[in-house]
């Protein structure tokens, strides 16, 4: 039935002839077809024979398949669909003369004529490209991922910058810490040192004083007053050894300066150091005659001072320790040995001898924290020097230290 | 040998009235100072023979006192304190002392110090024999006669002496001249070349070998050096 339009306006008169139709169909800006159901194409619009690199005169009037060549698999599928009644749409896509992709969706509509919709006359091909929106999307798809990414990394960053500033806080604790221990050694240093000092003082201007007196036999106040200076001897070694290691411990090898030093004078400093019953235990055997020796007078005489109390504890009570001077010409270098008779050093304590608490088990009379050994060891290292203990014959310990000279600084 | 005279430079009067008593014992004659300025104010404070020193004292700081001491005077300068800590003894060394005692210390071990460094200054620095050397022969002759053979390289080293006449020389300015410039042989080195030379005169005589380092500097004869 036509319509009113039809009928009553004249120039509305033939639009739906065919090739009108046609026409008006080719001009369209959109990808449009109508394939008819033996699938010639009766209409299509230059657009859509353009995406299949066809034109409207080559494709109108030819089967379908003609025009869209190489992807008539993918087509044919849905068309054949499409013919069956099947409204139904799919995606196709296209790569141009640039190598860039093109994305269009294709969209079947069932042409129906009459009541029988499951047997339509054609098919209605409408395309819709939507590139931009795909590019668009992965492009976001991208962003976001670089997004992640960097949140990531951000993450990971502060992560990182979180534990440095952990190490940091760790760090400054630690020092502070360090500061507040050496201010405290230096505290005990000059509080504890100094009143040590004149008690020693005191005690050796009595015995002096006793001594002036030229009493026949020694007297129970001089006895007294020498055990007395015994145990001060003990507190004032025990002391040097702590400051020395916290010292050590904190500053290392820069706390080493070497300059001349007398050895002979040295070592007379050292037997000076130690309890004056035990001193004479003490056998020197100055095996060369060299006397200026670059070495750390301080850190020595204390380190010669922990290696001699060692030996005079661990061996018999009336057993000689030898203190032994030589030297070496390769390397160039004083060596120093101390040597006893004691039952030499017990095989578990071994591994460990030279580190800080290490104490042999038959360690009697001894007060202090082991730190003797691990003092030598650290000073000798900070000569450049070795030291290591050796069995003595028939029995005991030589704990030689070999000390280099003629170094550069 | 003690010195005649010692300025005991100590601010803690227990302790250093009882080291001056056993010095006076011995016959020194001992001042006591118990703070730095009394002794820069006395009449005559660089003619003592001996200073005996504290380091944390009222007045100037006891490295200061040293080193305003060696601008003026070669005696001796033992350094007895309770402050421990290897960076002061590096302060100490560098000012001028000869040696450096911790506290506690008994008087024997001062006195053992004391004598030690008077011993070496009297033997070295202010001998009236000098050292000599004969080029001729590569000899190195003792203020007590004895005869110490020179390899070149070690008269090399005593001519860089006897040119600087008591002056420091430097430790590059003795290895260009030894030929030992760059050298990283540490077996010979311009230090390892010193010890040795040292340790040979050490075996012929009792006396000090005036032949010493000067901390990162370089090394200086300290005695009378002639050529013979």
């Amino acid at each position: 039935m036509p319509s009113d339009a039809d009928t009553d306006t004249g120039a509305g008169i033939g639009w739906h002839q065919p090739d009108r139709l046609s026409q008006l169909f080719s001009a369209t800006p959109l990808m449009t077809a109508f394939v008819d159901d033996a699938m010639i194409v009766r209409m299509a619009s230059r657009a859509w024979c353009e995406w299949f690199g066809s034109s409207v005169a080559e494709a109108v009037g030819k089967h379908y398949v003609l025009t869209i060549g190489e992807r008539r698999e993918r087509h044919r599928r849905h068309i054949e669909l499409a013919q069956r009644g099947v409204e139904i749409s799919f995606e196709d896509e296209l790569v141009d003369a640039l190598g860039g992709t093109r994305w269009c969706r294709v969209h079947l509509s069932p042409a129906v004529a009459g009541a029988n919709a499951a047997a339509p006359c054609g098919v209605m091909i409408v395309m819709l490209e939507f590139t931009g929106e795909r590019v668009r999307s992965e492009l976001i798809v991208r962003q976001r991922e670089q997004l992640f990414e960097q949140l990531r990394d951000q993450q990971r960053n502060e992560q990182m910058q979180a534990e440095l500033e952990k190490t940091r806080t760790l760090l400054d604790w630690r020092t502070t810490m360090l500061t507040e221990r050496n201010e405290m050694l230096h505290l005990l240093s000059h509080e504890i040192r100094q009143p040590l000092n004149n008690a020693s003082a005191a005690m050796q201007a009595t015995m002096q004083a006793i001594a002036d007196l030229h009493l026949a036999e020694s007297t129970p106040a001089s006895s007294a007053l020498a055990r007395a200076e015994n145990v001060l001897g003990q507190v004032i070694g025990t002391l040097d050894n702590t400051l020395a290691a916290g010292t050590i411990l904190a500053f290392g090898e820069a706390a080493l300066e070497l300059t001349d030093t007398d050895l002979p004078v040295l070592i007379r400093l050292v037997l000076a150091d130690i309890a004056a019953d035990a001193r004479q235990r003490i056998v020197l055997e100055l095996g060369t005659d060299t006397r200026t020796v670059r070495l750390h007078p301080t850190l020595m005489r204390l380190t010669l001072r922990n290696l001699l109390n060692n030996a005079l504890a661990y061996s018999p009570g009336e057993s000689a320790i030898h203190l032994q001077v030589s030297e070496s010409d390769d390397p160039l270098a004083i060596v120093i040995d101390v040597a006893d008779n004691g039952s030499g050093i017990p095989d578990e304590l071994r591994p460990r001898l030279f580190e800080k608490g290490a104490r042999g088990a038959n360690s009697r009379m001894r007060s202090g924290a082991g730190l003797g050994l691990f003092i030598a060891h650290s000073v000798t290292k900070m000569h450049r020097g070795s030291i290591e203990a050796l069995p003595n014959s028939p029995q005991g310990t030589i704990v030689r230290m070999t000390l280099p000279q003629g170094l550069a600084d | 040998m003690l010195p005649r005279t010692i300025a005991l430079v100590d601010d803690d009067p227990e302790y250093s009235e009882f080291l001056a008593q056993h010095l006076r014992g011995r016959g020194v004659d001992v001042h006591l100072y118990a703070d730095s300025s009394d002794l820069l104010a006395a009449a005559s404070p660089y003619l003592y023979e001996f200073y005996v020193v504290d380091l944390m004292l009222p007045g100037v700081d006891g490295v200061e006192l040293i080193r305003i001491l060696r601008k003026r005077t070669d005696a001796g300068v033992l350094v007895v304190s309770g402050r421990l800590g290897a960076e002061v003894f590096a302060d100490v060394v560098y000012a001028g002392a000869d040696m450096y005692l911790m506290k506690p210390v008994t008087f024997e071990q001062v006195e053992l110090a004391v004598r030690a460094v008077h011993r070496r200054i009297v033997t070295t620095a202010k001998t009236a024999t000098a050292w000599r050397v004969d080029a001729a022969r590569s000899t190195l002759t003792t203020p007590d006669g004895q005869v110490v053979d020179l390899s070149a390289t070690d008269l090399s080293l005593m001519q860089c002496f006897l040119e600087a006449n008591g002056a420091v020389v430097a430790r590059d300015v003795l290895s260009e001249r030894l030929g030992l410039a760059g050298a990283g042989d540490s077996a010979n080195n311009l230090h390892a070349t010193i010890y040795r030379l040292r340790r040979r005169i050490e075996r012929v005589t009792p006396l000090a070998v005036p032949l010493q380092s000067q901390q990162r500097v370089g090394y200086v004869f300290k005695a009378p050096l002639v050529n013979a």
